[in-house]
């Protein structure tokens, strides 16, 4: 596997938070990059994220989501593998289409990470 | 798997080497043929021996059916090489040759100009009575045994007398190959005589009289009684004031005005087309230097060239002598052709040098005197002045020695006062010493610079034997790692990270199961097994001594091992995260850690904390070799530390991460591991605007000389704000300058292209965008800051900052006097690159998106680094992958790869010379022995690590 490469975020100011993997503390996006937070995941409640780094990309398929036909693919966290969320790669609904690049994390398997 | 690498034919050429050789193969043709010539010319044919028309004895008028005389035409076709191989060929497929056909024709004329020069035949070693006739002429071996080593070794094809029956040849330009091919069948025994190198009578006779005509003084002799006057009256008018240069050519071509004034190198890329006189006066230099002085000598009269006017040896002999006065006084000679303004720093040099003299005998009566009466009412140089006068109080020769900066003048301090004041003085009035051998070392220089897989030890301390027959190549297989030829497997897990020691015996590596081990490389054995971390070990690094090995681990600590029982010796648990990089101070008593959890420390080898820095993970980090500064990679930036103060010197932003880095021995250059497969290599000390301009400029040479004078400060000037004398390797030799200034060595100057080279295979595109200033906004930035507060790109303003540089103080005052000179052009220069990078920044923003520098806030204005390399072909991206700098005079670059190869790139060119294959994983570090220029190491996912040495293998190893 060799020494992960992994991106670390930098969240300055007082309301920014860091957001990582809750099993391996790897980091994956910050508070500024939310897009929405009226997200449903598999878990229960997820957030739209505009950045996500650190994650590894599954393979495309098309899902059928309350709000439509997507094509997505999972995304995993490169430090355990776990999947974390996915991505949104085409909207078929012209409405839906602000999707499209971004990430849902759901939040149950991410946590806040404090600045040191 | 080998890449053949491109034609690199592009390089700049200095010299180019063939030309060079070429050339040098022809002087010493036909410094041979004015050997003989000097003997054998003809009434008919020889101006010089119609001069020479009074003389007591007439030789016999030539004859048709004898070898024809050497023709002054022949002997003025301009040395219009051609390619080394071709002369070679030609000579040696002449085959030996029959004697001659008339012997007694041509002893006859040999003996001419003998009996022509009675000066000659009184001080030489001939008896005056010798006539062409004497055939047992004993006491000429000596000098023939003197001489004959010269033509023997000189292996060039000696010319002979001319074509047949063209005493007057109409074409003055004629190869050289096909002359030797005429000249070979017509000349047979002189061809025979140099061939087998033989003393035979004849040519004894011939050589001697060679030397004897030779041994002559030019002014003696009656035959050179033209030219010389002519010379004089040169010289005169140059007294007069119309110091030209180029006096001694026309002086030549007085003494002989068929000849033509040039000599055209030809190369590749167009004709060279060089002075005659210069060729002459450096041959005769050489030859003097080599001992051959009455070849010098016999050069210089038949040529009319002197190798330099009697001002100049006067007034070097004084100089050395230390006869100041007379020095002083021949300063002022019209003939050395100061600039009016730079006789005061000339004068001023001379005084100092006497002042600290005098100093030094304790003779401070004398120093006073000097320093009060003279030195004080140049008025120059006021603070080197009150530093002078500060060293009155050392009464320790030794201590003052010190304090000066001065060798003394035991320590050659006459010398190096003689090369100070002769930069001022035009080269071509006063020739740099021996100053072929230097153009000899740079073609020698060049070659290795193009040659591809050249792995040989360099640096000063080598001898390398060189030939100068042929170009320097270097077969691949014989220096170049590219077998594997040991594996380790012990890990049985990941390996991470390896390093050789510092004395290249052994190897160390650690990887995810937390355990080290350390080979032999020798017997290819694990000699220690360093257990105790909790987690990954993730880099390694060596004790400058090779005792102690310190570890970073994932476990949060860094620890310290003994080398050689294995045992620990002391834990870091300071760190709260992975601590991911280490490295040792040179002392061997301080060592840098870095980790995640924003802190870099520096230790005490006891445990005790000495600085630290926080706010940035540290993802990796570098001590350069010397310990002045500290390289941290945290994400996408690049910081550097002062180690001597703690201050952030400079910091830089890549485009896109950096997964490690890998600083160059001499601390200049940085390689980036990003994670957009490219390694990018940035030179942290751009040259700045100013000597780059003067580089590019229409003052080249005296650039070149100015940069020596300044001993590379000049480039250098983006560090130089701040006191920093790391970045300022005294490079005082003009080669140390040319090495500074070849991009194939010391990387292009700022803004100004690559050259081709650069464009050669790694990346075109790269090539192409590296060229121009990625960080053109943080040159602005600087320029700005500069210009603002009324600075300069010159290092150090002010002089007092210069004395605390490195740079002798002499030194400094001639910077300072080229800085006066060239401020105001400075002023403009700066206008001019600030609208050129404004415009360049605006053409490249779309292609450049790697970052500015940022200029640290009230600090002083720093350059930003260049990025100018960029070698693909790798893969990399998910792990962190490590390169180094390697092989002789770190002239390859080897990186890891996650397609389980080693890539390895030649680091001027950026070309991609091999792919190691053997590795069935991830390629996590590749490093080179830093003691063996042919062994690298990798180590892989695979579980194993790899040892690279060349196919020939390495002996001993």
């Amino acid at each position: 596997m060799g020494r992960l490469h992994k991106r670390y975020l930098h969240a300055p100011g007082a309301n920014n938070r860091i957001y990582g993997c809750s099993s391996c503390l790897t980091h994956l996006s910050t508070y500024d990059q939310i897009v929405s937070k009226q997200f449903q995941g598999q878990t229960g409640r997820a957030f739209l994220f505009g950045k996500v780094v650190n994650v590894a990309e599954g393979t495309c398929e098309d899902r059928q989501m309350t709000t439509g036909l997507h094509t997505v693919r999972d995304i995993l966290c490169i430090g355990c593998g776990r999947v974390v969320g996915w991505k949104y790669e085409h909207a078929y609904e012209e409405s839906q289409r602000y999707k499209e690049g971004k990430f849902i994390l759901e939040k149950m398997l991410l946590t806040e990470i404090l600045e040191i | 798997m080998w890449q053949e690498r491109r034609p690199s034919a592009d390089l700049p050429k200095l010299w180019d080497p063939h030309v060079f050789l070429a050339w040098l193969l022809a002087f010493l043709r036909s410094l041979h043929r004015s050997l003989r010539r000097g003997s054998s010319s003809s009434p008919a044919t020889s101006p010089r021996a119609a001069e020479g028309g009074s003389a007591p004895a007439h030789p016999p008028p030539a004859d048709p059916s004898s070898p024809p005389s050497p023709s002054p035409a022949r002997a003025a076709d301009s040395v219009e090489l051609v390619p080394v191989a071709k002369v070679e060929s030609s000579t040696s497929s002449s085959s030996p040759a029959p004697p001659p056909p008339s012997a007694n024709g041509l002893l006859a004329v040999a003996a001419a100009p003998a009996a022509i020069e009675p000066t000659s035949l009184a001080t030489s070693s001939d008896p005056p009575s010798e006539t062409p006739e004497d055939d047992d002429a004993d006491d000429e071996e000596a000098a023939a045994a003197a001489v004959a080593p010269l033509l023997c070794s000189s292996s060039s094809p000696t010319p002979t007398p001319s074509r047949p029956g063209t005493p007057a040849s109409s074409s003055s330009r004629t190869r050289l190959g096909s002359t030797l091919d005429a000249d070979s069948s017509s000349s047979a025994s002189a061809t025979r005589d140099r061939d087998e190198c033989t003393p035979s009578s004849a040519k004894r006779r011939r050589v001697s009289t060679a030397s004897s005509a030779s041994s002559s003084s030019a002014a003696t002799t009656p035959t050179a009684r033209a030219p010389i006057t002519s010379r004089i009256a040169t010289t005169m008018e140059s007294a007069n004031g119309h110091a030209d240069p180029a006096a001694p050519a026309t002086a030549a071509v007085n003494g002989n005005a068929h000849l033509p004034q040039h000599v055209d190198l030809l190369s590749p890329h167009g004709t060279y087309r060089v002075g005659r006189t210069e060729l002459v006066r450096l041959l005769v230099d050489e030859l003097r230097s080599l001992g051959y002085d009455g070849s010098a000598s016999a050069l210089e009269a038949e040529s009319g060239v002197t190798f330099e006017h009697h001002i100049v040896r006067d007034f070097r002999a004084a100089v050395l002598a230390g006869e100041w006065a007379e020095a002083e006084r021949l300063l002022d000679h019209a003939q050395l052709a100061i600039p009016e303004k730079r006789r005061f720093a000339a004068k001023f040099l001379l005084k100092e040098e006497r002042y600290l003299e005098a100093l030094e005998a304790g003779n401070v009566a004398v120093a006073l005197q000097v320093l009060q009466t003279e030195l004080a009412p140049l008025q120059h140089n006021l603070p080197r002045l009150h530093a002078l006068s500060s060293f009155l109080m050392f009464t320790d020769p030794a201590e003052l020695r010190a304090q000066a900066h001065w060798p003394g003048v035991a320590g050659g301090s006459r010398q190096a006062v003689l090369e100070r004041v002769q930069a001022e003085i035009p080269p071509s009035v006063m020739v740099r010493p021996r100053r072929l051998e230097e153009l000899l070392a740079q073609a020698f220089l060049l070659q290795e610079s193009r040659c591809t897989y050249h792995n040989l030890p360099s640096g000063e301390a080598a001898v390398r034997p060189a030939i100068l027959y042929a170009d320097h190549t270097c077969d691949a297989a014989a220096n170049f790692p590219a077998r594997c030829s040991a594996v380790f497997t012990d890990h049985n897990d990941e390996v991470w990270h390896l390093a050789f020691s510092n004395r290249g015996d052994r190897l160390a590596a650690g990887g995810k199961n937390g355990k080290t081990y350390i080979w032999d490389m020798q017997t290819k054995k694990s000699t220690a097994l360093l257990e105790g971390h909790t987690d990954a070990v993730a880099f390694l690094s060596w004790s400058p001594d090779d005792t102690v090995l310190l570890t970073a681990s994932n476990d949060n600590t860094a620890r310290l091992w003994s080398t050689t029982s294995g045992e620990l010796q002391r834990t870091i648990s300071a760190h709260e995260e992975a601590v991911t990089a280490c490295g040792w101070l040179p002392d061997g008593e301080h060592f840098i850690t870095g980790g995640l959890d924003k802190k870099l420390v520096v230790w005490k080898c006891d445990g005790t904390q000495v600085h630290a820095w926080t706010g940035h993970r540290v993802t990796d980090l570098y001590v350069s070799a010397d310990g002045r500064v500290v390289v941290a990679a945290s994400t996408s930036h690049v910081r550097i530390y002062d180690l001597a103060t703690y201050a952030e010197i400079l910091s830089f932003e890549e485009a896109d991460a950096i997964t490690s880095l890998c600083l160059s021995r001499d601390a200049r250059f940085l390689l980036t591991n990003t994670s957009q497969q490219e390694l990018h290599m940035w030179d942290l000390r751009p040259a700045g605007p100013a000597g780059n301009v003067q580089a590019n400029g229409s003052a080249g040479s005296s650039a070149v000389h100015s940069r020596a004078t300044t001993g590379g400060s000049a480039a250098g000037a983006g560090f130089e704000a701040p006191p920093y004398p790391l970045l300022h390797p005294a490079q005082p030799t003009s080669l140390g300058t040319f090495l500074s200034q070849w991009p194939a060595i010391g990387g292009p100057p700022a803004f100004m292209p690559l050259g081709p080279s650069a464009n050669l295979g790694g990346g075109r595109s790269a090539g192409a965008s590296a060229a121009a200033p990625p960080t053109g906004s943080g040159h602005v930035l600087a320029t700005a800051a500069a210009t603002a507060s009324g600075g300069t790109y010159l290092p150090g303003s002010s002089p007092a900052s210069l004395l605390r540089n490195p740079l002798t103080a002499p030194q400094a005052q001639l910077l300072q006097l080229q800085q006066q000179q060239q401020l105001a052009q400075l002023q403009q220069q700066q206008q001019q690159l600030l609208q050129l990078q404004q415009t360049q920044r605006s053409r490249q923003a779309s292609a450049n998106n790697a970052g500015g520098a940022v200029v640290p806030a009230g600090g002083p204005a720093l350059l930003a680094p260049q990025l100018v390399r960029r070698f693909k072909g790798h893969k990399q991206g998910r792990f962190v992958i490590r390169s180094s700098f390697g092989g002789a005079g770190e002239a390859f670059l080897v990186s890891g790869s996650e397609d389980s190869r080693a890539y390895i790139w030649h680091r001027a060119s950026g070309d991609l010379l091999a792919s190691l294959e053997g590795h069935t994983a991830t390629v996590n570090a590749a490093t080179w022995n830093p003691a063996v220029p042919g062994m690298l190491a990798t180590c892989s996912d695979d579980g194993t690590v790899r040892v690279w040495t060349p196919k020939a293998g390495i002996p001993g190893v």
